[in-house]
């Protein structure tokens, strides 16, 4: 038997050496250091959701930079430390008990993804460690769990706002719905918009899918071709809604379609060009608001990511960082229940996506705004009151 | 040892091994000792090792490219919640908390339930899935497989009852259901309970346990050995009497079954989420599989528990976090290429695998006899059969009877036999006649437009030596083949001891007497010697599964008792000190001479012989014609025989059927044979006219 | 007409999935190895494509409507790069992750192809930041669309009352086209006379002179090729590229390229449309309101698993009885 070459011998001590250090890493990880308060940063970096995720992640660090640069919280440094969720509840599980258990980390800002959102919740809530979501708009996520927070809109009211825009200021009755059912964010936005619409006299069509991850839409664009809609509702993300609407295009259905806080991104401009012209969607502020503490964050943003410019995830990471940081100042530390307490008590904290209260359900209570898309750019056309 | 004692050990092995997870568990869930981190990595290395286990029993064991096995782990796990987070399990902790019964009881009794939903979810979809699409090989068992996986996750995102695309975590159920009950002291009890519960690693250790004793009791038994002949060899396993399709169902089974365990598992402590039961999650487990190398139990381990904690690793590692700093790199972003590129490293390091076939006992045998300490015999030691089976010689019980007395044969005898016998005393030796044991009558066999065989009829007598003869391309084979049951005849009927055969498989043609060996040998080549001739013996197995799982004193009775009849039959055939070599690795003559043993470890009474002198020189062929001679006594044997080589057929056939194109052209004693002008024509051509 | 209309759908979606297919079956012809990576080289070749064009465009033009020849010329010029790197991506992972594994157990090299598939995406995903344009990453890269190439097609409107756009047109040539160039090549060319030989013996094709790297490396190369064309293809349908673009449509290419009987080309190419044809028809079904379209790829699936059990070798494939 040649079982044990040098080869082999390699192999085998790579498999073996790197369960050893995984098994002992444990103690390599100092006691958090005095100096600094780390924060863990829970996002998506690799996988269907990482668009999203690095957005999100983005925001959060820029957020902690700036109050660095302002000589840090209390006196310490702010310390980001991201965890990769992978795109998996199963992983996202994982990652906050990594930043929980191996960084002790004092709060979790994310996911963005609300099925990862869902999975970290449990541990977050046993751990007592405060989670903020910066943008899981899944109203089901967080109900029970009094360690848990969101400072976004949730789907109901997102998707009871884009339904009665449709009815009452674009006058549509008849609408087809087009869901994504891979995505738990379209599915739940969905659900509210079918239910809002129907119950305001307006009439779902028909509400074929598609999943996030598919290249041709064509086929169930010809079916709400044929059906003659006078509005197509979209909830779904950017990268999906811009091919969808090319399509449609393509195929002559010149009716509006409109969507939800996923479609803001430039990309949404850029890659979409004159198909998405027309559309609206609702989302958490004005990218182009002339407001200095939007175009601060816009021209910091940019300065520090290669001139990407900040989609909704990005800005929604940055507010939820600011209004964490606000509360640790607040609570004069980050101990465990005057931390938590001071999040719940947040009221008109001035983010840049406006002025954000905390309810006692633990949800943002928070304002929106719809806007159209007008000849490559973004034109607010309702503001809509929490 | 005796029986008894060695079946008593190996359950308390098990019961050893149990009360040691228990041990380890009770630090291991405090969270002094064990963070929650590492809980939960703790237990998805376990689960990775139940799902990387039960694909090799389908994958590598019986060699079945399975790329939906994602799919049963989620339909245990969405088993487990129906039954644990829905129906009727509130009701179940509060009729116990009414009976006085602690909380944790409750729970666990529902757990208890669950896990048993999970593991029949299991079993049955791998029922359902497994039953049609076993008969596809390779590529389209995969895609058929793939594409169960995909189908039962696109119907759970869309389910809402379980949570949709969101998901659903048991935690959160039982606090909503809890949230209207907050005021009851009950309630209150079963909240807190809930809040501070978490699945104890003991529940995944002990079914790591279970998976790896119950894979390893199959691969180690006869069922495992008709599984591996399956993986090397679907056709000659038939032929040797394997029930090649019920086998196959039974192993996708029993792998769906312990998948869908492992996902009950999951359910108790994590979230579901449809898309954590895709093609990518298949693939995971293929991975683990390959890299620890199909077939061998502890490889699948090792893989498993390297494939979970080298991203884990990747993530916390202090030092590969200070390397990347010193050299400007953003190492984390770097993490998952990092794990690819390992995969990718660890294939082209060890392509067999982290542990080829072989098991960890196996490298400890190794390591034995290289630094040379304990006594290493040959081939009562290093036989890969537990270990305990083979230190005794002799049987404690005739589970099964002898075939041959040991002391009769000797290779010495045998060449003496054959320097005695002419030709024509082996045709006197044996008149034909008495009982009939196979009646072809008027068989064809058409490929597409192709008449390969047409109206051949032949009989076998009980004892008889027949031979079949013609020039190449005149349908010998596929007459064997027909009556072998690899191809059902188009036309006519084959009656072995007045019963129809027609349309038996080959596998229940080798239970009622007939076996063959083939034209282009047909081993099980990566199976040892003795492997191939104790698969052989599959048939007369009377210990089922059952047994072999809970290793009964009457499986080890048996078995020891098979392995003694095998080791006999190769003494016979002087195969015996290549015993535990590979087959593949034997000389052609031994192949030979080997297929003919697993043929006769059959208990066959009529025996197909395909070309057994082909590629043999003169020396070995007259060896072969006395080996004929004398199993054909000695087993009481009818043989029906192919064959060029004119000497020996005529030199040991007592009839001769002639075969030209798919027709008889003549038959009769090997003298009429020689001198008959049709037989000339058609092996010499027409003489030309003048 | 909506019948007329859907079945243009699923040419359009079939000759996505043909020209992924294709390189599938090709090198599984070859080598019988399953290269999962395939679906990536795609998404390569759709990113490659992207950037060329878009340097093309930066370089040329400052601002306002691009003219048709402009864009054509990006187009083109991109998908020529997308051709020339995707062929040489293709020669690497063969050199470097599958010829070490040519003796190896097949599900060896099948386990690489999957540790290369990751590697490429997970490359993908990172982005990288050279003379403040950014290359790869999560976010979708925009491909500068061909102009004009959204219009309808009025004559075809006229007479089929369904609309097709020269996108349509310009994916159904190129389909057209590299099909035809294809089996030009496997049937008329001494390379393809190799690769069909390499494919029936490895042992007997080295007996008759033929060098086994040179023709199993062209076959790799000419595979993805054919998947840049592809990526490049969609990319300038949808105007982007993105990381995980390759993964559904190589999965559904693969499974195509079974149905048609994997290793055979026509059958590819058959079972890319065949299946485009079952999801459209699948996903246009509404019962009583309810739209099959969430259960597409599941119905899709199950049709297929039917259609393997009654016809296990695939529709072109040759039912070889093994020789006993």
């Amino acid at each position: 038997m040649t079982f044990f070459n040098r080869r082999n011998f390699l192999a085998g001590a790579m498999f073996l050496g790197a369960g050893l250090l995984a098994g002992c890493h444990r103690a390599s990880v100092s006691p958090s250091a005095a100096s600094v308060i780390k924060i863990g940063s829970l996002n998506s970096m690799t996988g269907d959701e990482s668009t999203f995720g690095k957005s999100c992640n983005s925001g959060i660090r820029l957020a902690a930079e700036q109050q660095n640069a302002r000589g840090g919280l209390l006196g310490k440094k702010i310390r980001i430390i991201t965890a990769d969720s992978e795109s998996s509840p199963s992983k996202a599980q994982l990652a906050v008990l990594s930043l929980i258990d191996n960084h002790h980390v004092v709060a979790v800002l994310g996911d963005v993804a609300s099925s990862n959102t869902k999975a970290a919740v449990p541990r977050c809530q046993k751990a007592r460690i405060p989670l903020i979501t910066p943008a899981s708009t899944n109203p089901n996520i967080l109900r029970g769990d009094d360690y848990c927070f969101r400072t976004c809109f949730t789907d109901t009211t997102q998707g009871k706002w884009i339904a009665r825009f449709a009815r009452h200021d674009l006058h549509a009755t008849r609408a087809a719905l087009l869901v994504d059912t891979k995505q738990a964010y379209s599915t739940g936005l969905a659900r509210v918009i079918r239910a809002e619409f129907t119950r305001l006299g307006g009439k779902i069509l028909l509400a074929p899918s598609y999943q996030s991850g598919d290249t041709n839409f064509q086929t169930q664009l010809t079916q709400i071709k044929a059906a003659h809609p006078q509005v197509v509702f979209l909830p779904g993300y950017y990268g999906d809604v811009t091919t969808i609407l090319q399509q449609a295009r393509e195929l002559k259905i010149t009716v509006p379609f409109v969507g939800g806080d996923g479609w803001d991104s430039q990309k949404t401009l850029q890659i979409g060009g004159k198909a998405v012209d027309g559309c609206y969607f609702t989302n958490h502020y004005d990218p182009s608001d002339p407001a200095p503490r939007v175009q601060k964050f816009v021209k910091a943003y940019e300065a520090r990511y290669h001139g990407n410019v900040p989609d909704a995830m990005a800005v929604l990471g940055y507010d939820a960082a600011n209004l964490l940081f606000n509360a640790i100042k607040r609570a004069h530390g980050t101990g465990e229940p005057a931390l938590r307490n001071a999040i719940a008590t947040t009221k008109n904290f001035p983010g840049v996506t406006g002025n954000i209260t905390i309810n006692k359900h633990r949800n943002a209570i928070k304002p929106g705004v719809v806007i159209k898309i007008e000849h490559d750019k973004f034109v607010v056309v309702k503001h809509e009151k929490p | 040892m005796s029986d008894r004692g060695r079946s008593l050990a190996h359950a308390g092995a098990f019961m050893a091994l149990l009360a040691l997870a228990a041990m380890v568990s009770i630090p291991l869930d405090s969270r002094a000792y064990c963070s929650g981190y590492m809980h939960t990595l703790l237990l998805d290395a376990g689960l990775n090792i139940m799902l990387a286990v039960s694909l090799n029993l389908i994958l590598g064991i019986a060699g079945q490219f399975s790329l939906g096995h994602a799919g049963f782990y989620g339909v245990g796990a969405y088993a487990a919640m129906l039954v644990a987070g829905h129906a009727f399990a509130p009701q179940i902790i509060f009729l116990c908390g009414r009976l006085g019964l602690p909380v944790a009881a409750a729970f666990g009794c529902v757990m208890v339930l669950s896990l048993v939903a999970a593991v029949a979810a299991g079993m049955l979809f791998g029922w359902i899935v497994g039953l049609p699409t076993l008969r596809l090989r390779g590529d389209y068992l995969a895609i058929a497989t793939l594409g169960f996986g995909e189908i039962f996750a696109i119907f759970m995102q869309n389910w809402r009852y379980v949570g949709g695309a969101t998901g659903q975590d048991l935690f959160t159920e039982r606090q909503n259901w809890f949230a209207a009950h907050r005021h009851s002291a009950l309630g209150r009890a079963v909240e807190y309970y809930n809040m501070h519960y978490s699945l104890s690693v003991f529940w995944v250790f002990a079914g790591v346990a279970l998976v790896i004793m119950l894979v390893r009791n199959i691969k180690y038994s006869t069922t495992g050995r008709a599984l591996l002949a399956i993986r090397e060899d679907i056709v000659a396993s038939e032929a040797v009497g394997v029930r090649t399709t019920r086998l196959k169902v039974l192993a996708f089974v029993l792998g769906a079954a312990m998948a869908g365990l492992a996902g009950g598992l999951l359910t108790q402590f994590a979230t579901l989420d449809p898309n954590g039961f895709r093609f990518m999650r298949s693939v995971e487990i293929v991975a683990m599989v390959i890299l620890g190398g199909p077939g061998s139990i502890s490889g699948s381990v090792l893989a498993a528990i390297g494939l979970t904690l080298f991203p884990e690793y990747l993530r916390s590692s202090r030092m590969l976090q200070h390397f990347g700093a010193a050299h400007g790199l953003e190492i984390q972003k770097f993490r998952m290429v990092i794990y690819a590129l390992a995969i990718i490293l660890c294939m082209l390091f060890r392509p067999q695998g982290l542990f080829g076939q072989y098991e960890i006992t196996d490298v400890w045998r190794w390591l034995k006899r290289k630094v040379g300490f304990g006594k290493v015999s040959t081939i009562d030691a290093a036989d890969a059969a537990p270990p305990a089976a083979v230190t005794e010689s002799a049987p404690s019980g005739a589970a099964a009877t002898p075939l041959v007395a040991p002391t009769e044969i000797s290779g010495h005898e045998l060449e003496v036999a054959a320097a005695e016998v002419s030709g024509d005393e082996f045709v006197a030796a044996r008149p034909g006649g008495g009982n009939r044991l196979l009646d072809a009558r008027g068989l064809g066999m058409s490929f597409g437009g192709l008449r390969a065989v047409d109206n051949f009829s032949l009989t076998v007598d009980a004892g008889e030596l027949l031979g079949l003869i013609g020039p190449n391309g005149a349908g010998k084979t596929t007459v064997f083949n027909m009556l072998s049951g690899v191809y059902t005849p188009t036309d006519g009927q084959i009656l072995l001891q007045k019963n129809s055969v027609n349309g038996w498989k080959p596998s229940r043609l080798s239970h009622a007497g007939l076996a063959r060996t083939f034209q282009n040998i047909r081993l099980f080549a990566k199976l040892s010697v003795l492997d191939n001739v104790r698969i052989a013996q599959h048939a007369q197995h009377k210990q089922g599964l059952g047994a072999a799982l809970l290793r009964t004193p009457a499986f080890f009775r048996e078995e020891a008792a098979t392995r003694q009849v095998a080791l006999e039959l190769l003494e016979l055939f002087n195969l015996r000190q290549v015993a535990l070599a590979p087959a593949g690795g034997l000389s052609y003559g031994d192949q030979r001479r080997l297929e003919i043993a697993r043929a006769l470890a059959t208990r066959p009474r009529l025996l197909l012989l395909d070309e057994p002198a082909a590629g043999m020189n003169p020396t070995e062929k007259r060896q072969l014609m006395d080996l004929i001679h004398r199993i054909r006594q000695r087993f009481n044997l009818a043989i029906l025989l192919i064959e060029h080589d004119m000497t020996v057929v005529m030199g040991i056939c007592q009839r001769i059927l002639v075969l030209d194109y798919g027709k008889t052209i003549a038959a009769g004693a090997p003298a009429e044979i020689r001198t008959h002008p049709a037989v000339i024509e058609a092996y010499l051509g027409r003489p030309t006219a003048k | 007409m909506m019948v007329t209309q859907q079945l243009i759908n699923a040419l359009n979606v079939g000759s996505e999935y043909a020209l992924i297919a294709l390189g599938y079956t090709m090198v599984y012809g070859v080598l019988r190895l399953i290269n999962f990576a395939h679906g990536d080289v795609f998404m390569v070749g759709a990113f490659v494509g992207a950037f060329t064009a878009r340097a093309l465009e930066g370089g040329m033009s400052a601002g306002g409507h691009l003219q048709l020849s402009q864009t054509l010329w990006q187009a083109g010029v991109g998908l020529l790069v997308a051709m020339v790197v995707c062929g040489l991506l293709g020669w690497a992972i063969e050199r470097f992750a599958y010829r070490p594994l040519r003796n190896a157990p097949r599900l060896s090299s099948l386990i690489t192809a999957i540790g290369v598939s990751l590697f490429l995406e997970y490359m993908a995903e990172i982005s990288w930041h050279v003379g403040g344009l950014r290359y790869f990453g999560s976010t979708p890269t925009y491909f500068p669309p061909i102009a004009g190439s959204n219009h309808g097609v009025h004559v075809i409107d006229h007479v089929l009352h369904a609309r097709v756009i020269y996108k349509d047109l310009i994916t159904f040539g190129v389909c057209g086209v590299t099909f035809v160039l294809l089996w030009w090549i496997v049937r008329h060319t001494r390379m393809g006379k190799a690769m069909r030989a390499v494919s029936i013996s490895f042992d007997a094709s080295r007996l008759m002179g033929i060098n086994l790297n040179r023709v199993i490396s062209f076959t790799f190369i000419l595979g993805s090729v054919l998947a840049a064309v592809g990526g490049c293809l969609v990319g300038l349908r949808n105007n982007q590229a993105q990381p995980l673009m390759g993964v559904m449509p190589g999965l559904k290419a693969f499974i195509a390229a079974v149905i048609g009987g994997i290793g055979n080309i026509p059958g590819a190419v058959v079972g890319s449309f065949l299946l485009a044809l079952v999801e459209t028809l699948v996903a246009s079904i509404t019962i009583h309101g309810v739209s099959l379209s969430p259960y597409r790829d599941a119905v899709a699936f199950l049709i297929l698993i039917l259609m393997l059990l009654v016809r296990p070798e695939g529709i072109f494939g040759k039912a070889v009885p093994e020789k006993v």
